[in-house]
């Protein structure tokens, strides 16, 4: 463990890096673009849930809800004309968070299928929350979200309303979330919330308060969950309750799973594959849920791992490379 | 006064399906410690054979599907067990929920391509035939749902408590090992056990649908009430099942009658959330 | 006296797994708790260290009561344990564990562990140290970067007593940790125990082997379904009627 293994692995990252900054030029059309920030925005999300799920071991289905609430705060409040969209950004990941951390102080005394249960409860009622509550949310359908426009940062024009633009964005979150998460697992933290996972009762007997961690885990995921929403907001212009609804919280399990729970580059390879492979398979969308439904269960029982954890466990000097 | 005792008797009648529903989750999560989501798809299923028995047949043979979608769903249960539940036997309880959060995801998403996205209505005989009990108004297919899901609920109850094959289900969930020892074939418990939470299942659903309308995703709320009625109930208790779902129903029907009927389906997950805040394990200890 | 139990009492439903159990540990004792299957010992272990909480009765540790309290605050007060059945961080490395054991004496929080500030820094870097020096005195420096779970017994139960010696404790308690150990073993683990009798740690012992407990331990506890029969000296004990009838009787 030195020095010298840096080396090669900084030049394939950067390689990685460069690619993916190139990639607007590399894909074009509308809808290549569109994918690959609706895959930046997942990549949010699921190393979010990684953080509760692959890390701390707890499975929760209301990641899609967090996303929901975050992109319909941002929403609203710049409907109504009370923010426009950074500040409303701002308050949508606090206030995701703090909704995480209140429902996560209760929820998080029970464990396993329980746990998981009751996170579906919590989606369910934000599902319906947002349906039915007209005044505010607009029902099936809250539309006008201006997004940030138009802006000027000293002296530079940028135009946020361009797709390459705002998948630009994008990619400076997913940086930012991946490089942020990444030193949080690989700190005395993250080692509390493995312990955790692990063998709770042994990580109690050695001083670390499960609650705490869990909660903790639980709501800075939630906060993660909430820029990602509200980046989907700024992007759509319009978004409807069906993104916080269970199925959205499905899906995401399937992409962590798949990706390698647990690990960083899983949660950037999950989101890719997953929205790619109803591509390559040329499948209308409605065979979506078929599909992730079979992937799920063959990574559950063959490659519980995923595909990264997988390749990570195949030789310990790999695990150095992949994160 | 009129309104509480109409409300009271929907509250009995969407019980009775909960309660067949949570009886059929009990019985494989207290037998097989198995918290078997899927069961929502097979209950979706059930619904949606019943459509198309009856749109071949006519509706006049509504009743007869019924049999026909349990033995179906009986068969469907033990193809689970078989093929995806027994290879996560020994696997902690995190990974089999999420097996069988997988295989209602194929559920759904299939019937979803097979069937098709829009929501289907059953024309039932017997949705036109109302009775009148007093300030009670019923259709006798609601009757008939509330006939139907009791009888079927006690009659599996005293099946496995009274039959040989009752008693050796039940030896089986004690203690796996020893009843292995013995020389109970679990394997063949097992797949029973599934089955016949399947068949319980797939039953509730083709009593309900043709007062409801069909769809893909019909499924997840029933199956997430019966999650609720069993965590109330007492997990993998059989009398708390069906207690517990006669208890939710009336208890959604009143909420949805005095409260707000916008969000009748909250109710129930309220009461979980809230439950699970104070005991964390359930209401009852198994 | 560092660890005082006072009246102390447990009941599983009807069954008194414990029941009215006084004694006290001295600071830099070795007190052994013998007795057959069945006696309570392993429960006095979680009651103590806050896995159960006592029905009855007080658990005293250097003059304040921690009956009841949660495991990971008694940790943090300074008491330590193994297990009877073997528990690690089975997928991660032997030096990981022993990082995991130092976590009730660091601070680093969130802040420290994203801003990578100085303070968090020097923490991990000191952890790494007192993680070779514990890895060191226990003998398992050797195989620091193996995965825990594919270490032999012998090795996981040292890992196990490594862990614990990480949370720097005051009070050690160690459940059989030379159960099934071929003597050449034993001899190793009781060298450990010396060692750290020696640095001053306190131990507390459950032990079935009543030959190593008595070469071991200065005092010891003997217990029969919950209740203590007897308390002194090895030769005291081990020559006590009740002792040996419980014994003899039961196995």
């Amino acid at each position: 463990m030195g020095r010298k293994y840096l080396r090669p692995r900084i030049w394939i990252y950067l390689a990685l890096a460069a690619l993916l900054f190139a990639l607007p030029w590399i894909v074009t059309g509308r809808y290549g673009i569109y994918l690959a920030t609706m895959v930046g925005i997942f990549v949010i999300l699921v190393i979010s849930l990684n953080l509760v799920f692959g890390f701390t071991g707890q499975i929760s289905l209301a990641h899609g809800a967090f996303y929901g609430i975050g992109a319909y705060t941002c929403g609203i409040l710049q409907v109504k004309g009370i923010l426009p969209f950074w500040p409303a950004l701002v308050v949508a990941i606090l206030f995701t968070g703090i909704i995480g951390i209140l429902v996560g102080i209760p929820m998080l005394r029970t464990r396993g299928p329980y746990f998981a249960i009751g996170t579906m409860c919590l989606g369910i009622i934000v599902s319906l929350v947002l349906l039915n509550w007209q005044s505010l949310t607009g029902g099936t359908s809250l539309g006008g979200i201006a997004g940030p426009g138009r802006m000027n940062i000293g002296g530079w024009e940028i135009d946020f309303l361009s797709s390459k633009t705002y998948y630009y964005l994008v990619l400076i979150f997913d940086a930012l979330s991946l490089f942020l998460i990444y030193r949080l697992i690989h700190s005395r933290i993250g080692r509390a919330l493995i312990a955790i996972r692990e063998e709770e009762e042994l990580a109690e007997s050695i001083g670390v308060n499960p609650m705490k961690f869990k909660v903790l885990s639980f709501g800075i995921a939630a906060m993660f969950a909430g820029l990602g929403g509200g980046l989907y907001a700024g992007y759509m212009g319009a978004i409807d309750p069906d993104i916080a609804s269970v199925g959205t919280s499905f899906n995401l399990l399937v992409m962590v799973l798949m990706g390698g729970a647990g690990t960083i580059m899983g949660s950037i390879v999950g989101p890719i594959l997953l929205w790619m492979i109803p591509e390559w398979l040329q499948a209308a969308q409605q065979y979506r849920p078929l599909i992730f439904g079979f992937i799920l269960l063959l990574i559950i029982i063959f490659m519980p791992r995923g595909i990264v954890g997988w390749v990570r466990g195949l030789h310990p000097k790999i695990s150095d490379w992949i994160p | 006064m009129d309104q509480l005792a109409q409300q009271l008797v929907n509250g009995l009648i969407t019980g009775s399906a909960y309660a067949l529903m949570a009886l059929g989750l009990a019985l494989i999560y207290g037998i097989m410690h198995v918290a078997n989501f899927a069961l929502g798809g097979v209950y979706m299923v059930g619904a949606f054979l019943t459509f198309y028995f009856v749109s071949w047949l006519g509706s006049p043979f509504y009743l007869l599907s019924l049999p026909l979608v349990m033995i179906i769903a009986i068969g469907l249960g033990a193809l689970t067990e078989r093929f995806a539940f027994r290879l996560v036997r020994e696997a902690p309880h995190a990974t089999t929920f999420i097996v069988a959060l997988g295989l209602y995801m194929i559920l759904e998403g299939g019937s979803s391509v097979v069937f098709g996205h829009e929501w289907k209505t059953i024309p039932s005989p017997y949705n036109d035939l109302v009775f009148k009990l007093g300030p009670v108004s019923v259709t006798f297919q609601r009757l008939l749902i509330f006939v139907v899901c009791a009888v079927l609920s006690l009659a599996v109850y005293v099946g496995i408590m009274k039959t040989m094959t009752g008693k050796m289900i039940r030896a089986a969930s004690q203690n796996h090992d020893s009843a292995c020892l013995i020389g109970i074939n679990v394997n063949r418990m097992c797949l029973l056990t599934f089955g016949l939470g399947s068949g319980l299942a797939a039953a509730a659903g083709t009593m309900i649908a043709p007062t409801f309308m069909v769809g893909p995703a019909m499924g997840l709320g029933p199956i997430t009430k019966a999650f609720v009625v069993i965590v109330l109930g007492g997990m993998g208790s059989l009398q708390g099942a069906i207690a517990g779902g006669f208890i939710l129903g009336m208890v959604e029907s009143l909420g949805a009658g005095y409260i707000s009927s916008m969000y009748k389906d909250a109710f129930a997950f309220g009461i979980l959330i809230v439950v699970l805040i104070f005991k964390p394990t359930g209401l009852f200890q198994r | 006296m560092l660890l005082e139990v006072q009246g102390l009492t447990k009941f599983f439903g009807g069954l008194a797994a414990v029941l009215d159990l006084d004694f006290n540990v001295g600071k830099g004792e070795i007190l052994g708790i013998i007795g057959p299957n069945g006696s309570g010992k392993t429960t006095l272990f979680n009651l103590i260290t806050g896995v159960h909480r006592p029905t009855r009765g007080n658990i005293l540790f250097e003059g304040r009561d921690i009956g009841g309290k949660p495991s990971y605050h008694i940790a943090e007060a300074g008491i330590a344990r193994t297990f009877q059945l073997t528990k690690l961080f089975g997928r991660v490395s032997v030096f990981t564990n022993v990082l995991m054991g130092l976590h009730c004496r660091t601070k680093t929080g969130l802040w420290g562990a994203l801003a990578r500030d100085g303070g968090s820094r020097w923490e991990e870097k000191e952890s790494g140290r007192k993680v070779l020096d514990i890895l060191d005195f226990t003998g398992l420096s050797g195989i620091r970067e193996k995965t825990a779970e594919l270490l032999s017994s012998e090795e996981q139960r040292r890992l196990m007593i490594a862990i614990a010696l990480a949370t720097g404790p005051k009070l050690l308690l160690l459940d059989e940790p030379t159960a099934g150990m071929s003597a050449e073993e034993t001899d190793t683990v009781v060298a450990l125990m010396n060692r750290m009798h020696e640095m001053g740690i306190t131990l507390l012992l459950i032990e079935h082997n009543m030959k190593m407990a008595m070469s071991v331990c200065g005092r010891i506890v003997a217990l029969e379904n919950g209740t203590k029969i007897a308390e002194g000296p090895p030769a005291q004990v081990s020559t006590d009627e009740r002792v040996i009838e419980a014994y003899l009787g039961k196995d």
